[in-house]
């Protein structure tokens, strides 16, 4: 089961989002500030598969956080979702790191299908990274170990 | 990042302004002492020069005023976007909830309670947005008719109560009268109504978890009656207490930016108080220290 992490200040919004994600069968937990998203994004379990984060956050704002966690090497799939469609908002979403961005207000159908999208890649990616390993993992036994 | 980006250009024409005007400084000193014998030249220089200085500092300040003008209305412009725009989001994502899902009863009901809170949110945001416009406008002449103000409070306070889901205790109430009989206040409803909702709305919003409130009306002279709308919030300093009456000002700092709104409320409230003849101030101890609202409005002498 895929996990999702909502990072969203707006209640109604937080809660319309978990009944959404839990009925398409994801494991959804909700944060409602930057500082709070980044721990849990840090901490090595629970691991989220894609994160939900909003821009107009207190402390630290969503364009932070992304950036914060790519500084950090950790490439989780990021869907930015904000009250701010301008182009340069947009831009300046993906220039932080973000994968998806999506005006508020937004489509459910759509938002879904572009969670599944970048759940959809994430684990392309990963079936991929493990396929390229297994061969030079089977290189690397050492007698009856292997790597 | 971007209000960093406009600091360095509000520097930028300051430092300008300054060595302009030294520079006019300096070519004024040489001119007196080029033209020192010659008297006529003289008092051109001294006359043109001064102007030349006075235009060049006057342009700066302008300059500078209308950087920080825009700079709120930026601001502005940011949270009424998100102010419209959060509750048509949360309710559209509602309502395609109910669209594709099969939601049972009691989830229905909680949404649509959700949406109606929506709703309610928007409804404010946009009359507030009017009425600033309106205010600002002076179209709309006052309609002078004798209000009772103790009853407008006492509705604004149980309207309020309502709808921050408060116990009655968290907000307190409490009239101050010498003697019996009503307390009149010429003016329009509508706008004294929009006066008390935005002062308990801003006492409740920035009260923390922690809700205490305090309401008090007493009448201080045969001719005028005070509100006090008294918090235990997050409280200011002293710098900001005339500043947040300002159009689209918001308190700047960590805990402030955390509370959400639009900056028009107590431009409202100082526009209603004036157009009423009356006056409102802002006192606090200090961050921390909660703050307390002041109205006092001219009472209709009693017949």
């Amino acid at each position: 089961m895929s996990r999702i992490l909502v990072v969203e200040d707006e209640q109604h919004l937080a809660d319309g989002l978990r009944y959404n994600l839990e009925a398409e069968q994801y494991d959804v937990d909700v944060v409602d500030n930057g500082e709070e998203a980044l721990k849990r994004l840090s901490a090595d379990s629970p691991r989220y598969d894609v994160v939900i984060l909003d821009v107009m956050l207190p402390g630290i704002d969503g364009f932070g956080v992304v950036a914060e966690l790519r500084r950090q090497r950790r490439f989780v799939p990021v869907l930015m979702l904000t009250a701010r469609g301008r182009s340069e908002d947009v831009l300046r979403g993906f220039g932080a790191g973000a994968d998806d961005y999506l005006p508020k207000p937004f489509e459910l159908p759509i938002l879904l299908s572009r969670v599944q999208g970048l759940l959809r890649r994430h684990e392309w990616f990963r079936q991929e990274a493990a396929a390229q390993m297994a061969p030079i993992a089977a290189q690397f036994s050492f007698r009856d170990k292997s790597l | 990042m971007t209000s960093g980006g406009r600091r360095k250009s509000v520097a930028f024409f300051i430092i300008l302004g300054v060595c302009l005007a030294g520079g006019a400084i300096a070519l004024n000193v040489g001119w007196i002492i080029v033209s020192w014998q010659n008297v006529g030249l003289l008092i051109v220089g001294l006359v043109v020069f001064p102007l030349f200085i006075t235009g060049v500092v006057l342009n700066t300040i302008f300059l500078v005023r209308e950087i920080r003008r825009s700079e709120h209305h930026e601001a502005f412009i940011n949270a009424v976007t998100h102010e419209l725009k959060t509750p048509v989001a949360s309710m559209k994502l509602y309502l395609q909830t109910l669209q594709n899902r099969q939601v049972d009863d009691a989830k229905r009901q909680e949404f649509y309670a959700v949406m109606l809170q929506d709703s309610d949110r928007l409804q404010a945001t946009i009359e507030q947005v009017l009425r600033a416009g309106e205010l600002r406008a002076r179209r709309r002449r006052p309609v002078h008719m004798a209000i009772d103000v103790s009853a407008l409070v006492s509705e604004c306070l149980s309207l309020a109560r309502t709808r921050h889901r408060l116990p009655p205790e968290t907000l307190t109430y409490l009239e101050r009268f010498t003697n019996n009989g009503p307390r009149l206040v010429l003016g329009d409803e509508d706008e004294l109504k929009a006066v008390v909702t935005n002062l308990l709305d801003n006492a409740i919003k920035y009260s923390g978890p922690q809700v205490r409130v305090a309401v008090e009306l007493e009448q201080t002279d045969s001719a005028t009656i005070t509100l006090r709308v008294r918090d235990q919030g997050i409280g200011m300093p002293q710098s900001e207490q005339k500043r947040i009456f300002k159009r689209f000002y918001r308190i700047p700092g960590a805990m402030a930016t955390r509370i959400k709104g639009t900056g028009l409320g107590l431009f409202i409230v100082r526009s209603v108080v004036a157009r009423h003849g009356g006056k409102v101030y802002a006192e606090s101890g200090g961050p921390g220290h909660g703050s307390t609202f002041i109205v006092k409005l001219p009472l209709v002498a009693p017949q």
